[in-house]
């Protein structure tokens, strides 16, 4: 791909390191700066930048991934040297010497070349395994087929003992619950983990704040109730399910679908538009969703990356900074498998595209229809892709959106950004796309005159 | 989710025996309540628990409800949409720049972006609104430039939000008289305050209307407002003010009637001072000589023009003194040199030596940064030895009346010729330093050239820590702003980095180049001329 000013910044961990990158992004600040080709053909780029100690930092970037190295003792990754690199030479590459990259650089990259060829080899062993030696094939099958009949067992006595703790839940009553402190949810939801049924835990995790989320929650608690049974009676009677909802019910409780796998099936073209992304993060994990909406196929579409929270130094590759909301490429999409796909993975992106027109909903009754169906087919979705293409924010409390049709949608209580979504409309019917949960919208993105604008 | 429709009755009745709890009060499913209701009562088994039961149910009227959603009707008429702003929108480029500036990232520049903006005649970016807008509401000096550059977009949205309400007036005397008569307590203090830019007149006759209406509390603001666009218009009604009933009030009217070089309070000043001062020859050598006669009381017609009849305490400042002082500093300087036909510079030296040298200097400092008088600041700065006072006399230091009295070009050129003559002017108090800090002006290129040049001559000398020297580090901070973007590349590179001392030089430099070249390109982005 083609590194921008705007994409190098965005690979910053936080706003400060994107000051300090672009600080760094002078000549003076850098004794050395050398650029080599990589195995693949993209650069590679190399710099000792002085700073307070007496040895420069040696920094190292390969623009293929990307991936860093530095030898400074930041924690922050990529670190604001590697950033500086990485900007000077979008910005002003005649500054790089072509040359053969020095010992510390060519160490580096063999030394990951090394690990992708032995990932490769390992790759390779196992199929090469797979033809020789039937009996090795055969017992790798057995071992896997255990563990996999071993998780089976265990998410099913979980299943046992959640299916009779809700039972308990209705029969002492909710007003009873209620007054239960949140680390009796906590508990069952550890042992849902301990049985590897890490989504059932993380639903009952998110009912313990209901009874106290205020008027009506008796309602969203039974509500949520009812969709967790479903998913227990589901898992009960897998075997004659339709395939894609028996998927469901899987991902539901916990099983992850290989993407490896995925990818080798045939996707869905089209030309999407990134319509909004936002950023999550509890203390484990970054997660990156981003909303696609494709042309022809007028659908929704969740990509899901992550990254380790917080500032850890790792060689993980940063979150994915080049899905852009407001710009659109052409592609193949794979869907993991649902009866009502939404989240997917890009198999190939072509090239960027024109925005396309007339994406998204007339209207809100469209909307409503369109995630009433999806919701039919799979009771289980918790946030549907909503993109209207003309809303206006309203301006009274609490605050709603209306199409022109005079129809409105709720926005959550959560959403933050009202002011901005109101100025950027300016009280007119605008482009908006948000997550809609069956109650209420969160606006990521609203179209104003100078393009999309991501909320927070 | 309630609904008259006999099919969801048999929602409530779950949620009633789910609160509490099946034991007590098991759900009854009739099979008469529809279809909903004949669903319902399938899932009713009848040799499982009362429990399961119900979370069968509950599963499926739950599925039930959310896939037969409706959409809301909107209860209130949509918004009224913000009228078209005709002006065209700031650059892609300044947009970003802007909303990095929001971010934090050199947040002293929102000024300086603003500013370029309104000379452009461009429109800040809507969704930048909501951040200026809370940023101008705790700095009242960014309101006037949200004014321009928020556009109408800006008025609508503060007529949405009552933290903004200084925002509302438009840009129109219309407009502001309307929210002087309406408007809530804050935004009438900004409409009169943008009206006195834009109609001086007409601002001072809306408050004169409502002025016996107006809290006395908030009076003493609102004439301070009028010194905005202060002119002669204005004397009966700050005249009249000075009987005001209110200290603070006859105290402002007071300042600003003095600021009037040809008001009737400043005459009645000069009635008075010119009786206690008078030109004569020394006997000899027929110098000019100054005799001072002090006043021998503060009477009321006195303090009623604004003098202060009690000296600081403590400072061993005398009464007569002191009033001495302030008569002087309400009389142009003008009246001494040019009633008596003798430059500024004779008489100051004729106040060396003085036995009133101190309130004669502290009045004449007062006065000549009071009437922005350029050839007795310059007289004074020349006569350094005679015009320094100690701040106990209440006169603004020479620094500052130079540089606010004499003519832009000569505080340039004079500033230049001293910072060059000599490498002890970058130390500690010297004048040029502190002159430099406190000019509100852009440097002109040579004058920045300069500074750089002695700058870097500084910090390569081994001997001189940076951290020891505080001027310096307000110096390099007030670079960053005060250089004009054509002189910034005498800043960027050529700094003495081997130097012993550099290490703690080198974070304050780093800060003003960051500072320097974010400014260039803030001025790219408008299109303005690049720098050579």
């Amino acid at each position: 791909m083609t590194w921008t000013a705007e994409t190098v910044i965005a690979l910053a961990p936080d706003a400060a390191s994107a000051k300090a990158g672009r600080d760094l992004a002078v000549r003076r600040k850098w004794t050395t700066l050398g650029v080599g080709e990589a195995a693949e053909g993209a650069p590679v780029l190399w710099g000792a930048c002085q700073g307070s100690g007496k040895d420069p930092y040696l920094t190292r970037v390969d623009t293929s991934e990307p991936a860093f190295k530095c030898t400074c003792p930041s924690r922050k990754f990529p670190c604001k040297h590697a950033l500086g690199l990485f900007l000077m030479f979008v910005q002003s590459s005649r500054e790089f010497t072509a040359g053969q990259p020095p010992d510390w650089v060519a160490e580096w990259l063999e030394s990951r070349a090394t690990r992708a060829a032995r990932r490769v080899e390992r790759e390779a062993r196992a199929d090469a395994d797979a033809a020789p030696d039937p009996a090795q094939v055969e017992k790798a099958a057995k071992q896997a087929a255990a563990r996999a009949a071993e998780r089976e067992r265990r998410v099913a006595a979980g299943v046992a003992e959640l299916g009779l703790w809700l039972r308990d839940l209705v029969r002492q009553g909710l007003s009873t619950a209620a007054t239960r402190p949140a680390s009796s949810w906590e508990t069952m939801a550890a042992r849902l983990v301990d049985a590897q049924a890490p989504g059932a835990a993380r639903l009952v995790r998110q009912m313990a704040t209901i009874p106290a989320s205020g008027d009506g929650w008796p309602e969203r608690l039974l509500d949520r109730l009812g969709r967790l049974h479903l998913l227990l009676e589901g898992y009960g009677r897998i075997d004659s399910l339709p395939p894609d909802l028996a998927a469901d019910v899987r991902t539901g409780l916990g099983w992850t679908t290989a993407q490896e796998a995925l990818l080798e099936l045939e996707g869905v073209r089209d030309q999407w538009a990134v319509v909004g992304r936002r950023i999550t993060e509890d203390d484990r994990l970054r997660v990156q969703r981003t909303w696609l909406w494709g042309r022809e196929t007028r659908r929704g579409a969740l990509l899901l990356h992550f990254a380790p929270a917080g500032a850890v130094r790792s060689e993980t590759k940063p979150i994915d900074p080049t899905f852009v909301a407001g710009t659109a490429f052409e592609g193949t999409l794979v869907f993991f498998p649902s009866a009502a796909p939404l989240r997917a993975i890009v198999k190939e992106r072509t090239g960027s595209v024109e925005w396309p027109a007339d994406l998204g909903y007339a209207g809100i009754a469209e909307a409503i229809a369109a995630t009433a169906q999806s919701e039919s087919r799979m009771p289980w979705i918790e946030s549907h892709p909503v993109f209207l293409r003309e809303a206006a924010p309203t301006t009274l409390t609490p605050p709603h959106v209306r199409d022109t049709a005079g129809r409105s949608m709720p926005l959550s209580i959560r959403f933050q950004d009202r002011w901005r979504l109101l100025a950027v409309s300016g009280g007119a019917a605008v482009p908006l796309f948000g997550e809609w949960d069956g109650e209420a919208l969160t606006p990521l993105t609203v179209w104003g005159e100078s393009g999309a604008v991501t909320l927070a | 989710m309630t609904s008259a429709s006999p099919d969801l009755a048999i929602w409530p009745a779950a949620v009633n025996a789910a609160l509490l709890g099946t034991d007590r009060a098991p759900l009854a499913v009739t099979p008469s309540e529809g279809a909903l209701g004949a669903a319902s009562s399938a899932l009713v088994q009848p040799g499982a628990d009362a429990a399961s039961n119900l979370l069968r149910v509950v599963a499926a009227v739950s599925a039930y409800h959310r896939c037969g959603r409706v959409p809301g009707r909107a209860h209130e008429s949509p918004p009224v949409a913000c009228p078209r702003d005709e002006r065209p929108a700031c650059t892609a480029a300044a947009a970003a720049l802007l909303r990095r500036i929001l971010q934090g990232e050199h947040e002293s520049l929102l000024r300086t972006w603003l500013v370029l903006a309104t000379r452009h005649d461009v429109r800040a970016p809507a969704d930048t609104l909501p951040i200026v807008l809370d940023l101008a509401r705790r700095d009242a000096a960014l309101r006037p430039l949200i004014r321009a550059t928020g556009g109408t977009r800006a008025t609508w949205l503060a007529a949405l939000n009552e933290d903004w309400v200084f925002a509302i007036s438009g840009d129109s005397p219309e407009a502001l008289a309307a929210t002087w008569e309406t408007g809530p307590a804050m935004a009438r203090m900004e409409a009169l305050q943008r009206l006195r830019q834009l109609d001086p007149e007409r601002g001072r006759t809306l408050l004169e209307s409502s002025w016996a209406q107006e809290d006395p509390a908030a009076r003493a603001g609102f004439v301070a407002i009028l010194a905005q666009g202060l002119s002669l218009a204005d004397e009966p009604f700050l005249e009249r003010a000075l009987d005001d009933r209110r200290k603070e009030v006859r105290q402002h009217a007071a300042a600003l009637l003095a600021r009037l070089p040809t008001s009737a309070l400043v005459g009645r000043m000069g009635t008075r001072a010119r009786q206690l001062v008078t030109l004569g020859k020394s006997a000899i050598l027929q110098k000019p000589r100054l005799g001072v006669v002090p006043p021998e009381e503060a009477d009321a017609s006195m303090v009623r023009d604004g003098v202060n009849p009690k000296p600081p305490p403590g400072t061993g400042v005398g009464e007569k003194a002191w009033w001495l002082a302030q008569l002087i500093g309400a009389v142009p300087p003008s009246t001494w040199s040019a009633g008596w036909s003798i430059d500024p510079e004779k008489l100051i030296r004729a106040a060396d030596g003085h036995e009133w040298r101190e309130p004669l200097v502290a009045g004449w400092l007062t006065a000549t940064e009071r009437f922005r008088d350029a050839a007795w600041a310059r007289a004074l700065w020349d006569n350094e030895s005679v015009a320094r006072i100690e701040p106990k006399w209440g006169a603004p230091p020479l620094e500052h009346v130079f540089t606010r009295a004499a003519p832009a070009e000569h505080v340039a050129a004079e500033l230049l010729r001293e910072i060059g003559s000599g490498e002890t002017v970058l130390r500690g108090a010297h004048r040029v330093l502190i002159a430099i800090l406190g000019w509100p002006n852009e440097w002109s290129d040579a004058l920045a050239r300069a500074v750089a040049k002695r700058l870097k001559e500084y910090a390569g000398k081994d001997h001189v820590s940076f951290t020891g020297e505080f001027g310096l580090r307000a110096l390099l901070e007030r670079c960053a702003h005060a250089v004009p973007v054509s002189a910034a590349d005498a800043f960027l590179d050529g700094w003495p980095e081997q130097s012993d001392v550099w290490p703690t030089w080198a974070s304050a430099v780093d800060s003003l180049v960051s500072v320097l070249r974010f400014r260039n390109d803030l001025h790219l982005a408008f299109n303005e001329e690049s720098p050579a």
